[in-house]
């Protein structure tokens, strides 16, 4: 398993470095956003910063595409399944890679939304529960592309995650169609909707949310041992 | 094993550990005029310590072993999941359970005048339940700090005193160290305020017993799976979801005011109330782990 994690991981190298001065400009623009002298009111500040630390999520997520489009090649599967790793070994280095990365990136988030609470001098002055929710929901994601990439190809798999994210939208926008978003145009919209979020049954979604992505990245990588076994590596 | 050597990187170890917190707390102290965890405006700085210096044993761990050329082996820091879930599950739901226990024995000792249903039972049990589930979740975010301690006091000086003075006195002296480690804070209020008889001394002494009871689940949970992830999921969940949290999220307004109004509930006696369920996990910890080192 660390041959085929050091492995994921200089092949990606140079990704992750992108990743890494991605990250370090966003904790610049959260710092920033949170001085006191800007002006921005706490929940503004909050939301900018999820924003900010979504965007962080959303660049890993793209360079751990090459994750899988490094490995498709036939003959490295063939030889893959024929080692004492087999394709369990394979398929559980690219979750933990996956989750490594993720769980390091909320480590830096973590850190910066420490130093924003100090720079602001407010200790509401925090994303922290937001970017909570961003790794779940990112973790959530990687569940139901993951086992799409590893049977039909980063191509394919890439646009099952393009539908998902179109069907996110279209839930979305159905809601703003049909749904109360009063809030929306209020004195204060900012702290409307983190109070919306902290209501009635929204909080109950946020309660099962992050257990469910966990459940769900371990069945998805139950499912994937298992296709992965299915793709054809005969020449 | 070099008896000489091993002596020398405990004292480099104890002395990196030691120093911010002896250096910074009391800076902070006369910045903000009095003890850091009594004045409101230190809310911040509390924050950010908490959150920093819980960093401090594992930047300790790492300078340590740099400076006395130990290198990188038995670090620890591998998952060993296969046949070990169960102590990765233990460490959460025994601290929960622990909290839970205490969270009802201070509602029965300092609450009178309440039935069971008005304490627990007048409030939306539903959102409740569902802020108890968030704040479990979000215990993650206190993982990194949590895991910052456990590097250091589990992954490193806990195998340095086995080694030098065997594992049952190694418990005891480990746990004297990590509440020492607490002291500036105890003194500056962490934990048990200042309103307390024989202030400071016997809130560290307190601190010290309390260490002294978790180091011995923590270091079985350590040495049972040779990761130092459970032992850090456990300390996550002891800070995040503490007794008077689970009073704050469980324990109807009426009962909290009540709870609040009582001249009798003092940090340091809530305190004390947890202690029986902390006394029973670390008795049986250090029974387990007397057994594992008679057998081997």
């Amino acid at each position: 398993m660390k041959g085929l994690l050091y492995k994921d991981f200089f092949l990606l190298k140079n990704g992750l470095l992108f990743a890494a001065i991605f990250q370090a400009v966003i904790s610049g623009v959260c710092i920033f956003i949170s001085l006191p002298s800007i002006g921005f009111s706490t929940e503004i500040s909050i939301l900018m910063m999820a924003a900010c630390y979504y965007l962080s999520f959303m660049i890993l997520a793209i360079i751990n595409q090459e994750l899988f489009a490094h490995d498709e090649n036939r003959s490295w599967g063939s030889f893959i399944i024929s080692t004492p790793q087999t394709a369990k070994g394979q398929v559980a280095s690219k979750y933990y890679m996956i989750l490594i990365e993720n769980i390091i990136l909320l480590f830096f988030c973590f850190l910066t939304d420490v130093i924003v609470t100090c720079v602001a001098g407010d200790v509401m002055v925090t994303a922290v529960i937001a970017c909570m929710f961003i790794f779940c929901l990112r973790i959530l994601i990687h569940a139901i592309e993951i086992p799409f990439l590893l049977r039909f190809g980063s191509r394919v798999g890439g646009s099952v995650k393009s539908i998902l994210l179109v069907l996110l939208f279209f839930i979305l926008l159905c809601y703003g169609l049909f749904g109360d978003i009063s809030f929306l145009f209020g004195d204060d919209p900012a702290a409307a909707f983190l109070a919306f979020m902290n209501s009635g049954n929204v909080i109950w979604v946020g309660a099962i949310f992050p257990y469910a992505a966990a459940v769900l990245y371990v069945l998805s990588y139950h499912i994937s041992v298992r296709l992965y076994r299915e793709v054809d590596y005969s020449e | 094993m070099n008896k000489k050597l091993t002596i020398k990187r405990i004292i480099i170890f104890c002395v990196i550990s030691f120093v911010p917190f002896w250096i910074i707390v009391p800076i902070l102290n006369s910045l903000y005029g009095g003890m850091l965890y009594t004045v409101e405006e230190a809310a911040v700085a509390i924050y950010v310590l908490g959150a920093l210096g819980m960093f401090i044993p594992s930047i300790a761990n790492v300078l340590t072993r740099l400076i006395t050329k130990e290198g990188f082996t038995h670090t620890y820091l591998g998952l060993h999941l296969r046949g070990k879930v169960k102590y990765y599950v233990a460490a959460v739901v025994v601290k929960l359970v622990e909290a839970f226990l205490a969270m009802a024995l201070i509602c029965k000792v300092f609450i009178k005048d309440f039935t069971f249903h008005e304490l627990f039972f007048t409030e939306n049990k539903s959102q409740m339940a569902a802020v108890m589930m968030i704040q479990l979740a979000m215990s993650i975010i206190i993982f990194f700090p949590a895991f910052g301690e456990e590097w250091g006091w589990r992954g490193y000086l806990g195998p340095k005193l086995k080694e030098l003075i065997g594992m049952p006195a190694s418990i005891v002296a480990g746990g004297i160290i990590w509440g020492l480690w607490h002291a500036p804070l105890t003194i500056a209020g962490h934990n048990f305020r200042i309103d307390y008889p024989f202030y400071p001394w016997l809130g560290i002494g307190f601190m010290c017993l309390l260490c002294i009871l978790m180091n011995a689940f923590l270091t079985l949970l350590t040495e049972r799976t040779g990761s130092i992830y459970p032992a850090s999921f456990c300390h996550m969940v002891n800070n995040n979801l503490s007794p008077e949290l689970l009073v704050m999220v469980f324990v109807s307004e009426a009962g909290q005011t009540a709870l609040a109004g009582n001249p009798a509930y003092t940090n340091i006696l809530a305190f004390l109330l947890y202690l029986p369920f902390l006394a029973v996990t670390g008795v049986v910890s250090f029974i387990l782990l007397l057994k594992t080192v008679t057998t081997s």
